[in-house]
């Protein structure tokens, strides 16, 4: 028994101070590679348990291994190992909760991708039907309102999928991204296809913009004047992460379409939103001088309000009060909806509509027509008037009594 | 004259004593030499061992020689040394019978004692530094002897592993 006992107690060879300090090194050194190594949380922290059994097994040597690590210590060595092998369980928990949103937008791309496909298709269709209509006007009015609705939710759509990429995105670490890729060498970690989707959503807000400024209205472009900047803004934000974390091969080319789409999306825009308002202003009889150009809507704006406050100062007529009702019927959508919009679309800057407004403003103030007025300070006088007499009335009455 | 005599011999003992004080040698005492780890070295073709980190090169073939009697070729694969903290180099290899204890002198080491180990040598030796001695440890059996300059004892209660000093 007793020799059992020793055969097995010696069986593991013992070990000298050399060998504890050689074990001690190698085993340090290993426990640095998989520090270096790690690449999910659970094997991190089963690390760190690791390294915590390490520094228990050895520090009962710590002398010998301050002597054999000097000018380091024990203690500096094994608290520098524990310090790295938590920000590593940092970095990779970071990069795993970066993965798993990763792949939430990727489900979530798949289904923006295929809503935003069938919208497509639908609005496609709907203006393929809205060409070819030999139905009556109210069949086309039809039509094309539903086509206008169809751009809309596809706009909502958009505005949706902007959301998701900066949730996903805005706090992403790409430093720890790009490390966890050299830990593994794994190939790029699989993400998801959100380049190429923004990609052909610029694409294909340039086709609708070129071939169905027809059938579009100012509400349709102020709206997507909204949208045109969120993507924008995401995308100044974001683009760069998002370049850099696409695995496709075209990237750099994807990403200098979209920079060239969105310059061409602005200008379309800016020329559109124009022309709608020019439309806009024919329907509603607003005469303002003929423009073409952003510039020269601004110019036509000043001119119509100059020549209109002329009016009400020279003559304060129930015509031109008219033309203030319908003009302030477009003006007060300016104001209180499209300020920004028109900004955003590069038709009117923030400056440009305040000095406009104050021009509304001082016609507003001279177009009443006068007559009303009158009225009311008659009515007004005549009221005081009677109650003057009234007073006076009573008094006399009292005195004559008391006498 | 006897004033002569007497400043004479007042110059010649002060000079004495002058001549006398420029002669001592400063002594430093209590040197601890001891190294805290054995060296473990593999030896060249040659039979050089060459101790990077302690700064210490010799060659293993006069103990070798002293083992085996055999200088034709280096049969040792690998030396283990340890420096005591009287200065004093302790050697032995693997299935040596012997530590060899050498003096440290100017460009040579000086066979100070031969201690004898096993008629059948260590497989494993090794050496560690404790306070007051060196001790020589079979790794294969956990056997551990107590040794020191001149004297090698077999310590038959005593674990390696759990003795620090």
């Amino acid at each position: 028994m007793i020799g059992l006992f020793s055969s097995t107690l010696y069986a593991q060879e013992v070990q000298s101070d050399y060998e504890i300090q050689q074990t001690f090194k190698e085993q340090y050194a290993n426990y640095e590679q998989k520090v270096e190594n790690v690449s999910s949380p659970d094997s991190a922290e089963s690390l760190i348990e690791s390294i915590k059994q390490f520094d228990q097994n050895y520090s009962k040597h710590k002398e010998l291994l301050n002597k054999a690590l000097y000018p380091d210590t024990y203690e500096e060595q094994i608290e520098n190992l524990k310090k790295s092998s938590i920000r590593t369980l940092n970095k990779v928990e970071t990069i795993t909760e970066q993965q798993k949103q990763l792949n939430k937008l990727e489900n979530q791309l798949a289904s923006y991708e295929q809503d935003l496909s069938q919208l497509d298709q639908q609005t496609d269709s709907l203006k393929t039907a809205i060409r070819q209509s030999t139905e009556s006007e109210k069949e086309l009015s039809n039509m094309v309102r539903e086509y206008r609705q169809s751009l809309e939710k596809r706009d909502e759509l958009i505005l949706t999928f902007i959301d998701s990429m900066v949730v996903t995105y805005q706090n992403m670490d790409l430093d720890a991204f790009q490390e966890i890729e050299n830990y593994d060498q794994r190939s790029r970690i699989k993400t998801n296809d959100a380049l190429k989707l923004i990609h052909d959503i610029s694409e294909e807000n340039i086709k609708i913009l070129q071939r169905n400024a027809s059938n579009l209205q100012l509400d349709d472009y102020m709206r997507m004047a909204e949208v045109n900047y969120q993507f924008q803004t995401m995308w100044n934000k974001l683009g760069d992460k998002i370049h850099e974390v696409y695995e496709g091969d075209n990237a750099d080319m994807l990403a200098e379409n979209i920079n060239s789409n969105l310059n061409e999306w602005n200008n379309l825009l800016q020329t559109n939103t124009v022309k709608a308002v020019k439309e806009y202003f024919a329907q509603q009889g607003i005469e303002a001088d003929t423009f073409e150009s952003a510039e020269e809507l601004n110019g036509a704006l000043h001119s119509y309000l100059d020549k209109k406050i002329k009016e009400s100062k020279d003559n304060r007529s129930e015509e031109n009060y008219s033309d203030l009702q319908k003009f302030k019927d477009f003006w007060d959508r300016v104001e209180v909806q499209w300020t920004s919009n028109l900004a955003h679309a590069n038709v009117l800057s923030r400056e440009q509509t305040s000095e406009l407004n104050q021009k509304v403003d001082e016609w507003t103030q001279i177009a009443q027509p006068r007559s009303n007025n009158i009225l009311v300070y008659l009515l007004g006088g005549s009221v005081l008037l009677a109650v003057a007499l009234g007073v006076m009335l009573i008094r006399q009455k009292k005195n004559s009594g008391s006498a | 004259m006897k004033i002569f005599i007497q400043t004479v011999t007042m110059i010649s003992v002060v000079a004495a004593v002058l001549l006398t004080g420029c002669k001592q040698s400063m002594v430093i005492s209590e040197v601890d030499y001891s190294q805290s780890i054995e060296s473990v070295l593999q030896p060249d073709e040659n039979g050089t061992v060459e101790d990077i980190k302690h700064g210490l090169t010799f060659n293993i073939k006069p103990i070798q020689y002293a083992e085996t009697q055999d200088t034709s070729s280096v049969t040792t694969k690998q030396v283990r040394y340890i420096r005591g903290q009287e200065g004093y180099y302790y050697i032995t290899a693997p299935s040596y019978k012997n530590v060899y204890v050498m003096a440290p002198e100017k460009g040579k080491l000086v066979l100070k004692e031969t201690l004898k180990v096993s008629d059948e040598g260590i497989e494993k030796p090794a050496f560690n530094q404790r306070m007051t001695h060196i001790q020589l440890l079979n790794r294969s059996t956990g056997e551990v002897w107590k040794v020191n300059a001149e004297s090698i004892v077999k310590e038959e209660s005593q674990m390696a592993q759990g003795e620090v000093n």
